[in-house]
């Protein structure tokens, strides 16, 4: 299997507090076509590790050592202009609140092909057919309608989708996923889980931030268990969840799966 | 709060100028060399002298008494209406935002109505009415900007209301006016506070603009706006006369808008850090 | 005892086109909830149970049918006795963040319905909130901060022994907690449970998540597009649920193991 991202050793730490790392030592691999889920609670520093892969740090407030390669290149050492025509066409991201994703005044469509615009030289026009391609590649329903709408008539579960379908349009070597689904009930989470699904098989690469055991379970290969800014835990999906070795995993597990004791 | 505020360099030039000109108008009578209106026709348009500290000006009378004298003219007229206007916006601002309906409609209609009249209109036919004086502007500037304040008021409340911890309030057993006074108000005030002192700087420009244009105060009154006129007959020969009671009005507003801007990045320091 | 009685609530919309929609927030659910049991109500974002919270707490009026606390029909009672009301049936908001005064102290919020709904002196009221911080286990330290120095577990222990404070028969969660960690979930939910176990109000607790509703009661609704559809008395399991829409959301909850995924390899 190829490896589309190696994490080594990365700390960061903040320029003001140079003596304790907020993420401490991390390292771990993707491959092409498989997902890794990163889990832990508020505060454990997974989605700092993402936004230093994507390079969104700050560098005047974050001091980031260690080496993200993506496909042999070190992306921290990349120029800011590379760097940017990278993400969001071969690393893409989505953010958990789909809603302040998009500008609300503005409707689906424009922005779609705007974002488009910004990574190809396109005209309008071909910008806003590609759009509309994108959409009915997700199997969006009434997509010439959607790009038409305001982000504030849509679900918050159609908005993913509608940034996952703008994600994929450059096939990226792989996803970020930070918090995707925490804001979406159950049904516009299966449905969003479902693409993501689909994405693997297409050979996309996964890397899932979440804090549910239940969407690692649907969809990780490997885990990864981070607790204050350490990885504290990995392993495969099957191992984690049937016999977890640290006693931290073991309470994240089972405050995830609520289990009633029927004594009451 | 208060110890960011010593250290923002911008609102202590802002308090420094505002301490200044608030001793000046409290002191003028006691620090001012000579009597402001006492006219001495042989010694008119004197230069800068030990006698005349700024010199005289077309009828002889002290400069720097008159300026002296001119900032409790424009703080003592500026603040008790900014009192009033800050009374006024406050309640009926946070009333019409808080009972909402038909009432916040009208209380939106007459607001604009009265947005949109100028208030030079207004002064004229105060004077009209009323005559010179101190009232009849006093009056004037709180007519005309009363609807101003309301609005920004109910602007703040508005956005305050729609808040979950009025919700909570209301749910917690609080009634209207405990929700009014003990959890809307102390929660618009520090923005309100900015708008005040941002607004008196505009309101003391407003009082001075209106002498100037010798509406409200009798003639000969050592009031900045009225120094100016006088001094615009004689502005080629002796500009500095036009350049004193200028540079006062535009000290003290400066103070003002300096300490509301600096107040403003305080309250709001999320724009400010990012 | 709180009575619904063929509620619905309308609410108007304006659409692009400027026209006037008319939108079934609540529709004709009749409901009776007595002060002894706890519930569970299960929805998707946007089927109405925000809206049903409020409607119970007398925020919002019902646009027909009618709403009982103890056979006193709340449309008919005067401000001041619903706002009394509230001594005996409280709420816990989403958004613990913005529930919170921002310049109150915890220790001010938890003591605002003392205050307001009770004659209770300072050292009496002092001893109360006291009380019930630490039954939410907060430290004397922590009620004297303001809410953003509080983390979001923590705002939300405020908030529960805020609604606490003046000894409700009755409690409403709305959707309590989503958005937390799954480790502060759990201990928040437990929480709830232990205090109802010490006979400290019964509640009516609104989630989208059936693990959840499951966890924290017996008796369970579920609300579909402003309607009750299902109702469950001694739900325990999946099992219980029969309605093809409850059905439905089962399903499409993530998988409690990956191991399911082996099993479909292997078929």
């Amino acid at each position: 299997m190829k490896e589309v991202l190696k994490v080594s050793h990365l700390y960061i730490r903040l320029k003001r507090a140079l003596d304790q790392p907020i993420v401490n030592n991390a390292s771990f691999s993707l491959q092409k076509g498989s997902a890794l889920a990163i889990v832990g609670e508020s505060g454990s520093g997974k989605t700092l590790t993402c936004k230093a892969v994507m390079r969104l740090l700050n560098a005047r407030q974050f001091n980031i050592s260690g080496s993200i390669r993506y496909n042999g290149m070190d992306l921290l050492e990349m120029s800011e202009k590379k760097i940017r025509a990278l993400c969001g066409s071969k690393i893409a991201m989505v953010v958990q609140n789909p809603m302040t994703a998009f500008n609300p005044t503005v409707k689906i469509g424009a922005q779609m092909a705007e974002t488009l615009r910004v990574h190809q030289k396109l005209r309008k026009k071909a910008a806003y057919e590609l759009g509309i391609h994108a959409l009915e590649r997700m199997n969006l329903p009434r997509c010439e309608q959607l790009m038409n709408s305001y982000p504030y008539v849509l679900s918050g579960g159609m908005l993913q989708r509608i940034t996952i379908a703008l994600a994929l349009i450059h096939e990226p070597d792989f996803i970020i996923a930070d918090e995707a689904t925490t804001a979406l009930d159950v049904k516009n989470q299966q449905m969003v889980l479902e693409e993501f699904e689909k994405m693997k098989r297409r050979g996309i690469g996964l890397l899932l931030v979440t804090h549910d055991f239940g969407v690692a379970a649907k969809l990780a290969d490997d885990m990864l268990v981070m607790r204050r800014g350490k990885i504290i835990e990995r392993g495969t999906v099957y191992d984690l969840f049937s016999a977890p070795q640290q006693t931290y995993t073991k309470e994240l597990l089972d405050a995830s799966m609520l289990r009633k004791e029927k004594c009451m | 709060m208060i110890k960011k505020l010593l250290k923002s360099k911008q609102a202590m030039i802002g308090l420094t100028l505002i301490v200044l000109v608030t001793l000046v108008a409290l002191w003028a009578p006691l620090i001012a060399p000579h009597d402001p209106n006492k006219i001495d026709v042989l010694n008119r348009f004197m230069s800068a002298s030990s006698q005349y500290p700024l010199g005289t000006d077309q009828l002889g009378r002290c400069v720097l008494s008159r300026l002296l004298i001119g900032a409790s003219y424009s703080l003592g007229i500026a603040v008790p209406t900014l009192l009033v206007l800050g009374i006024v916006g406050l309640t009926l601002g946070t009333a019409s935002a808080y009972v909402g309906m038909r009432w916040e409609r009208v209380f939106l209609s007459i607001c604009d109505i009265f947005m949109a009249f100028p208030a030079l209109v207004i002064v004229l036919s105060l004077i009209g009415a009323l005559g010179q004086g101190l009232l009849s502007i006093l009056l004037a500037v709180a007519f005309s900007l009363w609807a101003w304040f309301a609005k920004v008021v109910w602007s703040y409340a508005r956005m305050e209301i729609s808040k979950d911890y009025i919700l909570a309030a209301k749910i917690a057993g609080c009634s209207d006016r405990r929700i009014i006074l003990y959890h809307i108000i102390p929660n618009i005030f520090p923005q309100f506070l900015v708008y005040l002192s941002t607004g008196i700087a505009g309101m003391i420009i407003m009082i001075s603009g209106f002498s100037f244009l010798g509406l409200g105060f009798e003639a000969g009154t050592p009031e900045w706006g009225a120094m100016l006129n006088e001094a615009r007959s004689n502005f080629y020969s002796h500009p500095e006369l036009v350049f004193y009671p200028g540079l006062c009005v535009l000290i003290t507003a400066a103070g003002f808008n300096l300490f509301g801007e600096a107040l403003r990045d305080m309250i709001s320091p999320e724009e400010v850090n990012e | 005892m709180i009575e619904l009685k063929q509620v619905s609530k309308q609410y108007r919309v304006k659409d692009r086109q400027r026209s006037k929609l008319k939108v079934n927030a609540v529709h004709q659910v009749s409901l009776a909830l007595c002060y002894q049991k706890s519930y569970a109500l299960v929805g998707e974002s946007g089927s109405g149970k925000s809206t049903l919270a409020r409607l119970i707490m007398g925020i919002e009026k019902p646009t027909n049918g009618e709403i009982c606390l103890d056979g006193r029909n709340i449309a008919l009672m005067r401000s001041r006795e619903l706002r009394l009301k509230r001594a005996e049936v409280q709420m816990v908001l989403q958004n613990a963040q913005s529930a919170l005064d921002p310049r109150l102290s915890a220790y001010d919020s938890i003591a605002e319905p003392i205050r307001c709904l009770t004659k209770t002196d300072k050292s009496g009221e002092r001893s109360k909130v006291f009380e019930f911080a630490e039954k939410v286990r907060l430290t004397s330290e922590q009620l004297r901060r303001l809410p953003h120095e509080l983390s979001g577990g923590q705002q939300k222990r405020v908030c529960i022994a805020r609604a606490m404070s003046v000894s409700p028969k009755f409690i409403v969660f709305d959707e309590a907690v989503s958005g937390l960690d799954v480790t502060v979930r759990k201990e928040i939910l437990d929480l709830i449970l232990q205090l109802k176990k010490d006979g400290i109000g019964a509640f009516l607790f609104i989630t989208h998540d059936i693990d959840v509703a499951l966890y924290m009661a017996d008796q369970l609704f579920v609300m579909k597009d402003g309607s009750i559809v299902e109702w469950i008395e001694n739900a325990a399991s999946y099992d219980d649920f029969h309605h093809e829409y409850s059905r439905q959301l089962i399903q499409s909850l993530p998988p409690k193991s990956p191991n399911y995924r082996k099993e479909s390899v292997n078929r």
